[in-house]
């Protein structure tokens, strides 16, 4: 993984990811960790940020707490903008609605309340 | 302040249901102490009161040996080992089912992470059991003879670094082979202790095959020198198991001791970095560095020192130090006035001999003790903080050049309980393991802990192995004659 994330920013990419997303595991969170890693480290060594994009497996909103969590605790609260860090995630997108939802209306609405596209 | 701060996560401190105050645990009841004497346990995270526990001196030892005795020659000694077995099992689901109380009182009066008592202590404490619940029907089989017997009363003294844990370690080996229990809990964390005595009347376990004697050091002094015990099994510091060894002498008494420690934390240069940076902070700042197998000592690979150090303390930079009772707090308090005044003794002498210090800046809180996490660059051999035992979030870090000096450097102490070692290669591993003179050798992790492990030291960090069948034979005997 971190040889991968050194050969992809070395021939000039301004983001990785794991993988289109659509293939299971994908971004679990130690693969997400190591990348990270590899961004500290090339930007520690070249002064360039360079961009994380998990996708893939992220599919409630405590799952991308979690990764948020690791961006600040690994790379740094610099990498907490999304010129930096995305979550690749259609299912996410779903879930955060229906927890906003929640939030204004004190209740969990159905699955059907939100598009699935 | 940031948009990306976290918020307070707070474990509630209702659930430990403490009471005001506590007897001594003699005969499976609770009694007060025949002085009358208490003395108070205060949770060292704000100094407060906690508890008010009694104080056991000799006269109550002697009680609660004679307990021991009785319910060994006439209930546990008698019983058949599968009973023997079910009562451990019992006794590990109650602790399993009570997990979260005991987790809660453990934070509060050691001052660790609740994270910690939650997810490492309780959990094994209850493994250990669920462990020797398997062996006690088995014992006939495990190589020790064809009928291995039991020694008789054990007289067992804790310390505060893991209260629950390592009462575990000494009471559920200890049943298993058939013997019975006096304990004596560290003057500083009797809570743990006083709850698990509780748990022993829920499981209906026979009066007085375990008795649980708060107090000090004395209280230890009388059980240890009490004519009727056995055996002594202690865990605590060097200098006490020294006094222990020399006062059971000339008797027929045996011993575990497990000692202190000063470990070697070897990273070599084909090291995962990352990994043994996350290593390296486990290994000394677990448990505030409570820990007798504490990876304090890191001796790193010149090339790759400073790429190591960096790192490091980076990561230093991101521990949490506050209450304990945070879910999100990876540093805790230091567990007394007495630790924290050692702490700091022993690291002004790092400062005065030389060596360079580093600590984050972390604000501590006002009340209670505390001490930063701090490391210590350049130090060579012969400095203090790089031969004594600190028990403490202090590492002290040494530079080596080849694998041969790392060793020599590693195996230069009066310690030899454990060791870790990073690498990629596998050959160096079982290399330099095979040269480390240190009871439990760690490859690319650290400070992991399973009940089938033994686990035990060399020289001055002990006598005896816990944990695992080599821990059974310490509470075994093939020699019929030692229970008369």
């Amino acid at each position: 993984m971190r040889k991968a994330s050194y050969l992809a920013m070395l021939a000039g990419a301004d983001f990785i990811k794991t993988s289109t997303g659509k293939v299971a595991p994908a971004a679990t969170a130690p693969v997400v960790l190591v990348m990270l890693e590899a961004v500290r480290d090339y930007f520690t060594l070249t002064g360039e940020k360079i961009g994380v994009k998990p996708a893939g497996g992220i599919r409630t909103t405590k799952d991308a707490i979690k990764q948020l969590v690791l961006v600040k605790e690994t790379a740094g609260e610099q990498w907490l903008t999304p010129d930096l860090f995305r979550i690749g995630a259609s299912a996410l997108l779903n879930d955060l609605l229906m927890q906003r939802m929640k939030l204004r209306t004190g209740h969990y609405a159905s699955a059907n309340y939100v598009t699935v596209d | 302040m940031s948009d990306f701060e976290y918020a307070n996560a707070p474990e509630s401190k209702a659930i430990a249901n403490i009471s005001p105050s506590y007897g001594l645990f003699i005969g499976g009841k609770f009694v007060d102490p025949k002085k009358g004497k208490s003395f108070s346990t205060i949770n060292p995270a704000n100094e407060e009161l906690l508890s008010k526990v009694g104080y056991g001196d000799k006269s109550d030892i002697d009680a609660a040996v004679k307990s021991a005795r009785a319910a060994y020659t006439k209930i546990w000694s008698k019983m058949p080992a599968k009973e023997r077995g079910k009562y451990l099992y019992r006794i590990a689901r109650i602790m399993q089912e009570r997990a979260r109380e005991f987790a809660v009182v453990e934070t509060l009066d050691n001052g660790k992470p609740i994270r910690e008592s939650r997810d490492t202590d309780i959990p094994l404490a209850a493994a250990h059991f669920f462990y020797h619940a398997g062996w006690a029907d088995k014992l006939e089989y495990a190589g020790f003879g064809n009928k291995p017997k039991s020694l008789g009363v054990v007289g067992q003294i804790i310390p505060w670094n893991f209260p629950l844990l390592m009462l575990a370690w000494k009471i559920a080996p200890a049943l298993a082979a058939g013997n019975t229990v006096v304990l004596k809990p560290a003057e500083t964390t009797p809570l743990s202790a006083l709850l698990f005595a509780q748990v022993c009347q829920q499981a209906g376990l026979p009066d007085g095959v375990v008795n649980i004697v708060t107090g000090d050091g004395i209280t230890g002094a009388a059980l240890v020198n009490h004519p009727d015990i056995n055996k002594v099994a202690f865990t605590g510091s060097t200098e006490v198991g020294k006094a222990i060894a020399r006062s059971i002498s000339a008797t027929k008494k045996t011993a575990t001791l497990e000692l202190g420690g000063k470990a070697a934390n070897l990273v070599f240069e084909d090291a995962a970095i990352d990994e043994a940076v996350e290593g390296i902070v486990n290994g000394i700042f677990f448990n505030q560095g409570h820990v007798c197998c504490a990876g304090s000592r890191l001796i790193i690979q010149e090339n790759v020192a400073d790429e190591v150090l960096e790192k490091l303390k980076k990561r230093m930079s991101l521990i949490r130090v506050g209450d304990p009772m945070d879910k999100n707090t990876d540093l805790g308090a230091i567990n007394s006035k007495e630790q924290l005044n050692k702490i700091e003794e022993i690291s002004k002498t790092g400062d005065a001999e030389g060596a360079n210090r580093w600590s984050p800046d972390v604000k501590l809180p006002t009340k209670g003790f505390w001490y930063p996490p701090t490391i210590f660059t350049g130090v060579t051999q012969s400095h203090r903080i790089a031969r004594e035992e600190i028990f403490g979030p202090v590492l002290s870090v040494l530079t080596f050049r080849t694998p041969a000096e790392a060793i020599e450097k590693a195996n230069n102490t009066m310690y030899g309980l454990s060791a870790g070692i990073w690498s990629d290669k596998g050959a160096k591993v079982l290399w330099a393991a095979k040269q480390l003179k240190a009871g439990v050798i760690w490859s690319n992790t650290f400070n992991k802990f399973d009940p089938a492990s033994p686990f035990g030291g060399y020289k001055e960090s002990g006598w005896g192995r816990e944990g695992g069948r080599h821990g059974l034979a310490g509470y075994l005997t093939s020699d019929s004659k030692v229970n008369k």
